[in-house]
């Protein structure tokens, strides 16, 4: 009996062998890498023969000055870009959802991708002009309203929002793809159930699709906890100035100017480990504890 | 339970089989030189092995007779054109170094902009597949340096360097020299027209209001203030301003000159009364400066938005007629002034050197003009290649010019072509005067081509083609910095070694207290911070970095 | 499906397509720009003067990099690439995304897996010894250097294994009773039910490849061998002005980066703009889940 079930699932482990293949020497092979974090890496000797250091290349790394800081600007960052970056699809994927006029569906399903293709280099440019305290529309969209103008892209207290928002703004095209996928196979049947059963439309989003969609939002959730140190290198390099260093520099952006003056692998390797430790510790609890507590599988 | 074992088990034994093959092909990368075939080192192997190669003993010039391959590396910028069916490994200088040396260079990777050229070169370097011969530049030499990764140079260098090269380059061995031993040739970049500022005041608005041309700091600040308050533009809007600055404040455009104006080097090493060297940026000349710029700030004469802006940005001021003085190298006129000249024939700007704000006469400075050394890996066969190139090139740039092959010719520019190259610091500002002395005289029989071209310019300017304009502006700038360089105006940065242990763990850190520091002053912080900065400047590196630049110091004066 | 049109319904939807369409707007605006820099001249890009129509109008960025023969080259090079690897990992996703997304009572040694290729998004060696491995096995400076070291893309693979999950459990049952096996159940029933989702994942891993430069630039060595990416890449003229040559000098002067960056950012979108109406007919339409009756 035991037998014929190994036998049954002989297919099954053949079609996992060819992936299998290929991230094992292209993505386990170079991970003995990792052994560098821990040495004085020597080009010439090797990953084999390189002095072993322990911990000193983290030690270097956590003991710098201002160090803490960045550690907090890139977490306070990143996590809220998780959160606006899981809501503002989800909404309005709903929204769109909503419409009937297909063309226009399609129209705004395009249009919404299309921010993830300009760069940060021209964003960054368009930026400073539309926040510009003299004359930024939206400075002057706030003195209509009678507010005092804010200088968005030179004070500490907003820099961190305007960051988020705009990462928001660029990828939430990306999302709303996904979400409206998994919307279109919530059974239909259950809507129409509904509707007999007297639901408005309102109700029916809450019993019915989101509930439908739970496990991709929990599934995205989970795995963009894996980017809780990535607060986006590439958006901050080309947004971040001497004005907001405090509260803009973030992990990333501090590891580079490290690096341009004292070009060390050793180092770079350490961080990247120590970012990998902590997005393992996080999706592995989530994990674990969706496991446990709700007997369900996140992947 | 059992199955978690099992997983473990599975882990453990993939991650001990996955460390094994990158063992093998670790290795395999190591064994540089003496690895077997299909890889680069081969051919060089082979050469290696072939020490039949004679060649005359020291010659400079000395051909290889059987002929050998030297592997390299190459950037070739995207605006590099070739004579059809040529390319960077088949062209009129490879074939010259063929004839004359019997080197047969090869590039094993080319890219297109020097950031690739840099990324692609880290990974070689830290993988340690090096070729011959490549160039690199501070930063790399350096971690050449420590992995013991490049040839000692210092005997070939001696034994065959050309006495033209000699004199060209041994005031700049230092910086390529680490415990005495020579590691790199560098090569000399024509700094002083390319890094050195001199202000740039836009005339057309100076005209407007009525104002003389400026001889001091005094008359630039009064100059800056009429340009934001009096509308020198004329469009009855409040909308001009004084100065030019960028977020990193020394980029493009730079206020390094600013600074100069008040006797303050930022980011240089100056010489004390007591003959040691000093960091110029922590200097009281600094903070004297610092004042007057937070000054200009409050005023609105400097871009109340320039702590966001980077040089793409500022830029834009420039070409919609917002700015009146731009401080930055004698090029400024190709970039960004030709394109407001496009667009607004009627702006005209002139080059001041640096202006004084009292009566001693104001120094430009000048860092360190060597950006990039050329290497050859260990182990390699002939290490005097790169000495010998270097001679070549030389002779054939200086000495025995040979313009037809080498000038500019049917649209292409050879003279980017050679891998190995070198000027001198004046060398731009030498053709310059040059061509100044023939415009004078109407004669452009003495200049070489390289004159020439900017003379055939300029006379298409001066017969109203404004697309030519930047090169007579140009000319002006380059002949006013001969003029400092020549009556001793010029402050060159006194450090010309390799980055020392501190430097480069810690540059990072304080350049970014600098930044911090200096940008929070000028947007309107307490004047007592530069005080506070300098003592933590010193206290997080800067103390123990200045001994290790004076200890290079006191070696290098023996 | 009945809709009724109270009042609520009405204000609702009204105030749902005028807020899409702003956020629409909103989201083109700056594209528009884009465009129509990318089709200005120099100094009016520098000035700021461009809105949303072209000032001086040029195809000079354009000319700029069409005229090297590099361009047409580095488009087939990246064709190749995105027509491959988008075959390749397709495949393999549904391969691997198939059995995983069984039970472990059906299939043991499926969360060991799951956590094998989770594993490789969370942790890697770094930037050489990724290089040294492709280098050892000898792919550099071929096709497939850009198609296999990431031909599984663990992300579309945990998509799509959520998507089989969601599929009804009758279907496997269905399928065993006609005597389909795991390869007749995977083909014929999963993928056919797939489509939205899959049609998701090509778009994904198409914008991917297309973009994707940086491996161009590290396991390529001639740049005749670049994907377009890679090449516009290499147009844009290194930031740091503080040391440039004469060279660099007259290449800035030459052309502003404004207005090639500009040309390269539409053409990184295009084909995004191109693929995108061929694979909505799979967006909108629903499944029909009537294949299986209760």
């Amino acid at each position: 009996m035991q037998l014929r079930k190994y036998i049954s699932e002989i297919p099954l482990h053949l079609m996992i062998l060819p992936g299998l293949i290929i991230i094992f020497i292209f993505q386990y092979v170079p991970m003995a890498g990792l052994v560098i974090a821990f040495q004085k890496f020597h080009p010439v000797k090797g990953m084999f023969k390189s002095d072993w250091i322990g911990f000193e290349n983290f030690k270097y790394v956590f003991l710098m000055p201002d160090f803490n800081q960045v550690l907090w600007n890139t977490v306070f960052i990143a996590v809220m870009k998780i959160i606006a970056g899981l809501i503002a699809p989800i909404v309005v994927a709903l929204l769109l959802n909503e419409v009937r006029i297909s063309a226009f569906k399609r129209g705004v399903q395009t249009l919404i991708y299309l921010p993830h293709f300009l760069s940060w280099v021209i964003l960054g440019g368009v930026l400073i002009d539309i926040l510009s305290p003299s004359e930024g529309i939206v400075n002057r969209f706030l003195s209509v309203l009678g507010l005092e103008s804010v200088f968005f892209l030179g004070d500490n207290r907003v820099f961190p929002f305007v960051l988020v928002l705009s990462d928001v703004w660029k990828e939430f095209g990306f999302g709303t793809i996904l979400y409206l996928a998994a919307l279109t196979s919530v059974n239909p049947a259950l809507y129409e159930a509904a509707v007999i059963d007297g639901a408005n439309r309102w109700k029916q989003t809450l019993y019915i699709t989101i509930p439908g969609i739970f496990p991709i939002i929990i599934l995205l959730s989970t795995l963009s906890l894996g980017n809780v140190l990535n607060a986006g290198f590439d958006q901050v390099f080309n947004l971040y100035n001497p004005s907001v260093y405090k509260s803009g520099d973030i992990l990333d952006t501090f590891i580079y100017r490290l690096l341009l003056d004292n070009a060390q692998f050793s180092v770079a390797t350490a961080v990247g480990l120590f970012k990998s430790i902590v997005s393992f510790a996080l999706i592995g609890t989530s994990y674990f504890m969706a496991y446990r507590f709700a007997n369900y599988r996140i992947f | 339970m059992k199955k978690k074992k099992r997983s473990t088990f599975l882990m453990i034994s993939l991650l001990i089989i996955a460390s094994t093959l990158a063992a093998c092909s670790n290795t395999g990368g190591n064994q540089g030189t003496a690895s077997p075939s299909g890889s680069p080192a081969a051919t060089e192997g082979a050469a290696g092995e072939d020490t039949g190669s004679s060649e005359s003993a020291n010659d400079p010039l000395g051909k290889y007779d059987p002929p050998i391959t030297i592997t390299s590396v190459r950037d070739v910028g995207a605006s590099v054109k070739f004579m059809a069916g040529e390319s960077i490994d088949n062209n009129d200088w490879t074939r010259e170094i063929e004839e004359v040396l019997g080197v047969t260079l090869k590039n094993e990777w080319s890219t297109t902009s020097m950031d690739q050229y840099n990324q692609k070169l880290n990974v070689t370097i830290a993988s340690n597949m090096l070729p011959d011969l490549f160039m690199v530049n501070a930063t790399q030499l350096k971690m050449l340096a420590d992995g013991d990764q490049v040839e000692d140079l210092t005997e070939v260098y001696k034994a065959y360097a050309s006495p033209e090269v000699r004199e060209l380059l041994d005031p700049y061995l230092q910086s390529a020299t680490f415990d005495g031993k020579l590691l790199a040739l560098p090569n000399v970049s024509s700094a002083l027209a390319g890094t050195s500022n001199v202000i740039w005041v836009r005339t057309d608005w100076l005209n407007n209001l009525g104002l003389p041309e400026p001889k001091t700091m005094n008359d630039l600040l009064n100059i800056s203030q009429a340009f934001t308050t009096q509308d020198p533009d004329q469009n009855n809007q409040d909308d001009t301003f004084g100065i030019a600055a960028e977020k990193g404040l020394f980029g493009y455009p730079s206020l390094a000159g600013f600074f100069n104006g008040f006797h303050a080097y930022p980011n240089s090493w100056i010489k004390n009364e007591a003959g040691e060297l000093e960091f110029g940026g922590i200097q009281p000349e600094v903070k004297e400066a610092l004042a007057v710029l937070q000054e200009l700030y409050k005023t609105g004469q400097i871009d109340r938005e320039f702590g966001v802006k980077d040089t793409t940005k500022v830029n834009e001021s420039v070409t919609s007629n917002k700015v009146g003085i731009w401080i930055g190298p004698t090029w400024a006129p190709f970039f960004p002034l030709q394109d407001l000249k496009n667009n607004s024939p009627e702006s005209e700007w002139k080059a001041f050197p640096i202006l004084s704000v009292d009566d001693q006469p104001a120094k430009a400075q000048m860092p360190n003009p060597i950006n990039n050394f050329y290497t050859m890996k260990k182990g390699t066969a002939h290490p005097e290649v790169v000495v010998k190139l270097m001679n070549l090139y030389v002779d054939r740039s200086f000495i025995n010019t040979d313009f037809s092959r080498f000038g500019a010719h049917d649209g292409v520019e050879p003279w980017h072509y050679p891998l190995v190259q070198t000027l001198n610091p004046d060398t731009d500002i030498v053709y310059a005067v040059n061509v100044e002395k023939a415009l004078a005289n109407n004669n452009p029989e003495s200049l070489v081509p390289t004159e020439k071209e900017i003379f055939n310019k300029i006379v298409a300017y001066q017969e109203g083609d404004n697309a030519f304009w930047a090169d007579k502006k140009v000319n002006d700038a380059r002949v006013i910095i001969n003029e400092q360089w020549v009556n001793g105006l010029i402050e060159m940065d006194q450090f010309a070694g390799a980055p020392t242990e501190t430097m480069g763990a810690k540059t990072a850190a304080l350049d970014k207290l600098i930044s911090e520091a200096y940008t929070s002053i000028i947007m309107g912080g307490n004047l007592n911070e530069f005080d506070a900065f300098v003592t933590n400047w010193n206290n997080l590196g800067g103390r123990d970095i200045t001994a290790e630049v004076n200890e290079w110091y006191k070696n290098s004066q023996k | 499906m009945i809709s009724r049109n109270s009042m609520s319904r009405i204000l609702f939807q009204v105030f749902n397509y005028g807020f899409l369409m702003i956020m629409a707007i909103l989201c083109i605006l700056p594209l528009i720009n884009v465009l129509a820099t990318s089709l200005s001249s120099s100094s009016a890009a520098t000035a700021g003067q461009v809105t949303f129509w072209p000032v001086d109008f040029t195809l000079k960025s354009y000319e700029f990099m069409f005229n090297k023969p590099e361009f047409m080259q580095s488009v087939w090079i990246t064709v190749q690439r995105v027509v491959l690897g988008t075959a390749i990992s397709m495949g393999l996703t549904l391969l691997i995304a198939y059995p995983l997304s069984k039970n472990s009572s059906k299939f043991r040694l499926r969360t060991l897996y799951v956590w094998l290729f989770v594993f490789t998004i969370l942790f890697n060696g770094g930037l050489v010894p990724w290089y040294l491995t492709i280098r050892n096995v000898g792919l550099l400076d071929s096709i497939w250097a850009l198609v296999l070291p990431g031909a599984v893309p663990v992300f579309n693979v945990i998509l799509l294994i959520n998507f089989f999950r969601g599929l009804p459990k009758e279907l496997d049952e269905a399928a065993l009773i006609d005597g389909a096996g795991h390869w007749g159940t995977l083909w014929r029933i999963y993928v056919p039910l797939s489509l939205p989702a899959m049609a998701t994942l090509v778009l994904l891993t198409v914008v991917g490849h297309w973009n994707s430069w940086f491996d161009g630039l590290i396991l390529m060595n001639s740049p005749a061998n670049y994907p377009l990416s890679t090449y516009l890449q290499t147009v844009i003229v290194s930031q740091n002005l503080t040391s440039l040559t004469a060279d660099q000098m007259k290449e800035l002067a030459e052309l502003s980066n404004r207005t090639v960056k500009s040309a390269q950012i539409f053409l990184a979108a295009l084909p995004i703009l191109l693929l995108y109406p061929f694979l909505q007919k799979y967006f909108v339409k629903g499944m029909t889940l009537g294949a299986v009756k209760e």
